[in-house]
């Protein structure tokens, strides 16, 4: 039987599974601090009729080699961690990251997470905290008769309290940064873990050392370019249909064969 | 018994191995740094049934070394070759050559490949990207810097097609020493697309199917004949 037939369902799994890359990214083109994934594929194993050198005859040796290529495989869905763009919102305790790091995030379990989404809050006890409820690292609580918070381009948050007219520093917001940050492991709600691909976090200050400064009132909407999302959509349909024509055309070949007599 | 229905079944073999060659490149039409291959065929056997018979077989599949399309990435570990030439992988099963530049770090803080195995600096050690690094970049020339301070460069080296063999994941083995030339230039935060055309694809495939085509009406035409001889001659009237 034809080789073709599975080669070319490989390369339907493999737009299919570009297919539902591009689906989740378009999904996530108005999620705050989403980075898109770009899933990336490498060929499979080769079958060798003839290795090059071989004797062809006469003292000849083939000049290249004769291999047969038996499809593709998903090898990765890379995270393209590249800016989103900055949307004002006027909103004090939104903050945007312009450049590099991410906000570390206390977890239930314990556990730190990292997020590149500056939607904060505050919580019952005046703790700042992501639109999940989760704690930021820094511990940083705004008391409830504070005015104004204001949160410095260096992560540094504080507000005039009632009845003062100094502003009181409240805390100091850090950046954690990674050598590879698209290895983070993605938890969901634009939440992330360090894994041994995204290498340990460094946490540094704000604005300093290659580590984004803080931008407040401000988000960084979702990087995904809608035009660049649909282009890939259109690619990975007719990739995918031009595999299923070479199935269709190994069909067609196996149909006339079977009709021999 | 005709000889022609034997070059007809060659023909047929060569045409199915040519159809699973268009299968792969289709394939991997998505597949970073792949160069599609080519197929060539060649007259086999003339002299061994008839002289004035020609059979057919698939002789060799070419790699297509035509760049593919450098898209850009943004990914400063994406690094795409703009020219002739290879970056160096170290694999357990030895040194390989890889056009797909899709890097990442490892554990260990290496420059590696999605699939785990570590890249060549000049030399052949790995590139050791120091933890605390914040900015990486790669210059033209390959050379890798972590916040400025220079940890390495990319081994580029130039091979010929036929120095080359297929060990899937984009990755070649090389026969013989490398070719001497200028090395291919770097960039940064690109990647290089598969080269295969697929309007090319999709025009082979029409070929090798209508060929195939005619070859299996050339078989039933021989044994149609051949019945005919079969049934007819000697039979009286």
């Amino acid at each position: 039987m034809f080789r073709s037939l599975a080669t070319a369902a490989t390369g339907m799994e493999a737009q299919q599974t570009r297919l539902d890359v591009t689906a989740h990214n378009i999904a996530n083109v108005s999620t705050n601090g989403f980075k898109k994934e770009r899933a990336e594929f490498a060929d499979l194993m080769y079958q060798t009729i003839r290795p090059a050198g071989a004797p062809t005859g006469n003292g000849a040796t083939a000049p290249s080699n004769t291999e047969i290529g038996l499809g593709t495989r998903l090898v990765t869905t890379a995270r393209q961690v590249g800016q989103g763009e900055m949307h004002q919102t006027g909103n004090p305790l939104d903050i945007a990251i312009e450049g590099k790091g991410y906000l570390a995030v206390t977890m239930p379990d314990g556990t730190t997470a990292y997020t590149r989404n500056g939607a904060l809050q505050l919580n019952a006890e005046g703790k700042l905290v992501t639109s999940d409820g989760y704690a930021v690292a820094g511990d940083i609580t705004v008391p409830p008769d504070s005015g104004a918070v204001a949160i410095a381009a260096d992560g540094t948050v504080s507000a005039t309290l009632a009845g003062q007219t100094q502003t009181v520093e409240l805390g100091k917001l850090q950046l954690a940064n990674f050598v590879n940050p698209g290895g983070l492991a993605a938890l969901g709600g634009t939440l992330f873990h360090e894994t041994s691909a995204s290498g340990t976090a460094v946490v540094g200050t704000p604005g300093t050392g290659g580590t984004g400064s803080i931008r407040q009132g401000m988000i960084e909407v979702s990087n995904v370019n809608v035009v660049e999302e649909m282009i890939d959509l259109i690619q990975g349909q007719r990739a995918y249909e031009i595999n299923s024509r070479v199935i269709k055309a190994a069909d067609e070949m196996l149909g006339e064969t079977a009709q021999l007599r | 018994m005709s000889n022609g229905i034997y070059a007809a079944t060659a023909g047929a073999v060569a045409q199915s191995n040519a159809l699973d060659t268009t299968a792969n490149n289709i394939a991997n039409a998505s597949t970073a740094g792949f160069h599609g291959d080519r197929v060539s065929f060649r007259e086999a056997l003339t002299a061994a049934r008839s002289p004035d018979l020609a059979s057919v077989s698939i002789t060799a599949t070419r790699i297509d070394t035509q760049s593919g399309a450098l898209q850009p990435t943004q990914n400063p570990l994406d690094v795409a070759l703009d020219g002739d030439g290879y970056f160096g992988v170290n694999t357990a099963g030895g040194t390989r050559y890889t056009r797909a530049g899709n890097f990442q770090v490892d554990d260990g803080g290496n420059l590696c490949t999605p699939d785990g195995n570590t890249v060549r600096g000049d030399g052949g050690g790995p590139i050791s990207l120091p933890p605390e690094a914040k900015v990486i970049a790669i210059g033209i020339d390959g050379s890798v810097s972590a916040d400025g301070v220079s940890v390495g460069r990319l081994e580029l080296t130039r091979f010929a097609p036929a120095q080359l063999t297929r060990q899937g994941g984009t990755l070649y083995a090389a026969a013989g020493a490398p070719q001497p030339g200028d090395p291919p230039k770097v960039r940064s935060g690109m990647l290089e697309a598969s080269n295969v055309n697929v309007i090319r694809g999709v025009v082979d495939l029409v070929k090798v199917s209508r060929l195939y085509d005619s070859l299996m009406r050339i078989i039933q035409g021989y044994h149609d004949v051949e019945s005919r001889a079969a049934r007819e001659i000697g039979t009286p009237k």
